[in-house]
């Protein structure tokens, strides 16, 4: 790794603990925290300060009712709606009712969490997706790959700075592994710039590549298998390699 | 009873635990709900859900990575944030003046060290350059990330780079370096 790209990384911390990354640099700084303890020591230090800015407010009361909500909903959902003998039926059907009124709400109140889950992954792969399109432009180089059994191209925007690999059909790495992008200066010196890892069910895969520099310092670029979390420099056999 | 064995009596399901860790963590919580939210009603929303959550995921909780307050305040940050999305709710920008009622209810220094290791964050936050304050804001209270400062106060992005690392650099200097000389 070259020192420009671990300065990158190292400029990036303050902004990852404050949660200001775009998803493609946070993850790449997340990958290059597994294996670099200069990084780490650095992220601990900043993590105190994310930590505390949660706690480093005057202090408001928490309102009375919240805790009212709460203690109602968890008598309805620790105790069994269960009649008694004796109740008359419009006294079993009430229960009956509430009970159906909380299980509705309970479940409404779940399918809405799942569903904003669902929002924020799919506005992930919608911005990453927007990206991709915005650089079928004029502008875009596109240069193809194929392999053994997987096509895909790389796009590159030499004057936006920009560059995705886009695969189709490459297979998942094994356990542990994942694979790495590396670009390639003119001296040959690799650099990384992503970690990608396709989906089983997933054929389609798209990895923004990121550099501290600019693509047009580097003449290619290449893919290897490495272990979880990266390598500081290749060590697996070339997977696919692009020239541009 | 400390924090680890309440949360290890909710895992099993003991509600005055639950209701233990509530009474003792609540306003905490809130107050970071209503600082992201600005405005009561959801804050209060996202309070009941930040509690809900501590009482299914309790089982979720890892001792080595924080104390239960340091977990219970991550869940409520990453729940606002959800909401704060989901509503494309965004507050106003500050003005960055405080109310002077909000100051005093921060905790003597000689309360306990705890609180007086907040009011110094946060006195050495409210000394940050308005400029780097509000970034500050955008950042963690508002989670936006860098490129969304950037268009929304129509600066170079990296200009807000360079602001949010001075601004972290700033507080490292002179909140953590203070308390580890």
């Amino acid at each position: 790794m070259t020192q420009e790209s671990f300065d990158s990384f190292t400029e990036n911390i303050p902004a990852y603990v404050l949660g200001a990354l775009g998803w493609a640099e946070a993850a790449a700084l997340k990958a290059h925290l597994e294996t670099c303890q200069v990084c780490q020591a650095e992220l601990a230090h900043y993590q105190k300060i994310g930590d505390g800015l949660a706690r480093a407010l005057p202090l408001q009361t928490s309102p009375r009712s919240v805790r009212e909500k709460l203690l109602s909903s968890l008598e309805e959902t620790k105790t069994p709606a269960r009649p008694k003998t004796g109740w008359g039926f419009r006294r079993f059907a009430t229960g009956v009712m509430a009970l159906v009124l909380i299980s509705t709400n309970l479940i409404a109140f779940l399918q809405i969490r799942d569903l904003r889950q669902q929002h924020m992954q799919l506005a992930d792969q919608v911005e990453q997706q927007h990206t991709i399109l915005g650089m079928l432009a004029a502008n875009t180089e596109i240069h193809s790959i194929s392999g053994d059994g997987f096509s895909g191209h790389l796009l590159l925007d030499r004057e936006k700075n920009l560059a995705y690999l886009l695969t189709w059909n490459l297979p998942p790495p094994p356990q542990g592994q994942v694979y790495q992008i590396w670009l390639i200066d003119p001296n040959g010196e690799e650099t990384a710039a992503a970690l990608f890892r396709p989906e089983f069910d997933r054929p389609f895969t798209a990895a923004a590549l990121l550099t501290s520099r600019t693509f047009v310092e580097f003449v290619g670029i290449k893919v290897t298998m490495e272990p979880s979390g990266g390598s500081q420099s290749p060590t697996g056999e070339p997977i696919l390699t692009v020239d541009y | 009873m400390d924090d680890y064995e309440l949360i290890s009596k909710v895992r099993d399901g003991d509600q005055r635990a639950f209701l233990a860790l509530y009474d003792r963590y609540s306003s905490r919580v809130y107050t970071l709900i209503l600082r992201m939210m600005n405005d009561e009603m959801l804050a209060e929303e996202v309070l009941q859900e930040t509690f809900l959550r501590l009482w299914g995921r309790a089982g979720q909780y890892i001792p080595e990575r924080g104390s239960p307050l340091t977990w219970l305040l991550a869940v409520a940050r990453r729940t606002a944030l959800e909401r704060l999305r989901f509503e494309s709710h965004r507050p106003v920008l500050s003005d960055g003046n405080e109310p002077s009622s909000l100051l005093e209810n921060i905790p003597e220094p000689a309360s306990t060290s705890e609180e007086a290791r907040w009011r110094s964050l946060y006195l050495a936050v409210q000394s940050l350059p308005e400029e780097q304050r509000k970034l500050i804001d955008l950042a963690y209270y508002q989670g936006l990330s860098q490129s969304e400062i950037a268009e929304m106060l129509d600066l170079p992005l990296g200009t807000v780079k360079t602001r949010l690392r001075a601004a972290m650099l700033r507080l490292r200097h002179q909140w953590l370096e203070n308390e580890n000389p």
